[in-house]
């Protein structure tokens, strides 16, 4: 077997996606780069809305295209790549809130839905109209049941496993979710 | 009307977590009740909001420089295996454990392996370009893979056996080899016992795919 020179910013032009991701599998930085614009709209996007923090949000994009480019050698292609690679998104950022929760234990307000929703009418009302803000501002499990549901397409039972949390629990954290949007919406 | 729909049925509704039934019941009941059908439209105005979310938000910035910086710095390479969605090869699953010894035993010959090819002249390789040597390693091993699967289930259980256990051992040292390599991502000696290890593991699956057919 012959030792392979993986080529840097010089590599032409890519073609296509499929094509790109093959180049990454065989350490193509040039072609990663080809990847990485095609779909940090959707990854960071993800992140945004559960990590509910612009900075956070910034650290996990960054975080999952480094973990997609350590692992995209696991990538068979029995899915769509954008698919694999939403999958890959959202474990990292389930990891990285585990860690924080972890951290965090004893610090982490327990959510009211009067409280929080007066909270975010009082303090911001510009943020009635604002869906993206106000998904942002719910408190982080019925933030991640919210946005794993309800805009990524995920089912309870999904998002549970996930999670590591019951299904009843994730149902739990979804209705209250829309709880505390409904009123801060409104 | 007193007898109001409850918000939970109404999520319930929402979700279409109700029998037929039920949901005939809820849907006359709106029919009817004026104050339940403004909540019930609100329920799904706020549905709807979300399915109308972008799927991307373009970030404020553009990190592919940071990105890039992380990848060549830390000179991570792309490796297979362990990743979402990729299942653990059979060999992998638990076996006695003899891999803690065994584990030394392989990383030793595969440490000697390197030694003995370092002593003669060797050409000068990068530990960039051993890394991408380890990525070619993985490829062959995934090309092997079904071939070898299905060689491996001709053998007489006995060799199975014990063709399984080398691979996990092999398996083993290298997990144990990257786990080394996370910390010092440039160490060459320790890419070279990686290479070696990816050598004794490819070999193992030609010779036993050549050896059953």
């Amino acid at each position: 077997m012959s030792a392979h020179v993986p080529p840097t910013t010089d590599s032409p032009a890519v073609p296509d996606l499929p094509e790109a991701v093959r180049r990454v599998q065989r350490g193509d930085v040039a072609a990663f780069e080809v990847v990485y614009r095609a779909n940090v709209d959707r990854v960071y996007a993800l992140c945004l809305r559960m990590c509910g923090d612009s900075e956070a949000a910034r650290e996990r994009t960054q975080d999952v295209f480094i973990r997609c480019w350590e692992r995209i050698g696991s990538f068979r292609g029995e899915s769509a790549f954008s698919t694999w690679l939403h999958r890959v998104a959202v474990n990292v950022v389930l990891e990285a809130s585990r860690s924080t929760k972890r951290r965090l234990a004893r610090v982490e307000p327990t959510a009211d839905v009067d409280a929080i929703g007066g909270r975010m009418r009082e303090s911001s009302p510009e943020l009635r109209m604002d869906f993206e803000a106000a998904v942002r501002g719910l408190p982080p499990g019925a933030r991640r049941a919210y946005v794993l549901h309800e805009i990524e397409g995920y089912k309870h039972h999904e998002i549970a496993r996930l999670t590591g949390t019951a299904a009843g629990t994730v149902r739990a954290q979804l209705h209250r979710a829309r709880r505390l949007l409904m009123e801060a919406l409104s | 009307m007193t007898d109001h729909i409850s918000e939970d049925r109404l999520q319930d509704l929402l979700d279409e977590r109700l029998s037929a039934a039920e949901r005939h019941t809820i849907e006359e009941h709106l029919s009817a009740c004026g104050a339940c059908a403004d909540r019930w439209a609100a329920w799904v105005e706020l549905r709807d909001r979300a399915s109308r979310a972008p799927r991307g938000i373009t970030p404020p910035a553009d990190w592919w420089p940071e990105i890039r910086a992380a990848i060549e710095q830390r000179k991570i390479v792309p490796m297979g295996g362990g990743g979402a969605g990729s299942p653990r090869p059979w060999w992998t699953r638990p076996i006695p454990a003899i891999a803690a010894a065994a584990v030394l035993i392989v990383l030793t010959a595969a440490l000697t392996t390197w030694l003995t090819r370092q002593s003669s002249p060797p050409a000068p390789v990068t530990a960039g370009a051993m890394a991408i040597q380890v990525t070619e390693y993985e490829r062959t091993v995934g090309t092997l893979l079904g071939q070898f699967e299905a060689q491996w289930r001709r053998l007489p259980p006995a060799a199975q056996v014990e063709v399984a256990r080398n691979l996990m051992v092999v398996d083993s040292a290298i997990r144990e080899i990257r786990t080394v390599l996370q910390e010092e991502p440039g160490n060459e000696t320790l890419l070279g016992v990686l290479l070696a290890s990816y050598r004794q593991k490819v070999a193992l699956m030609e010779h036993v795919t050549q050896a059953a057919s």
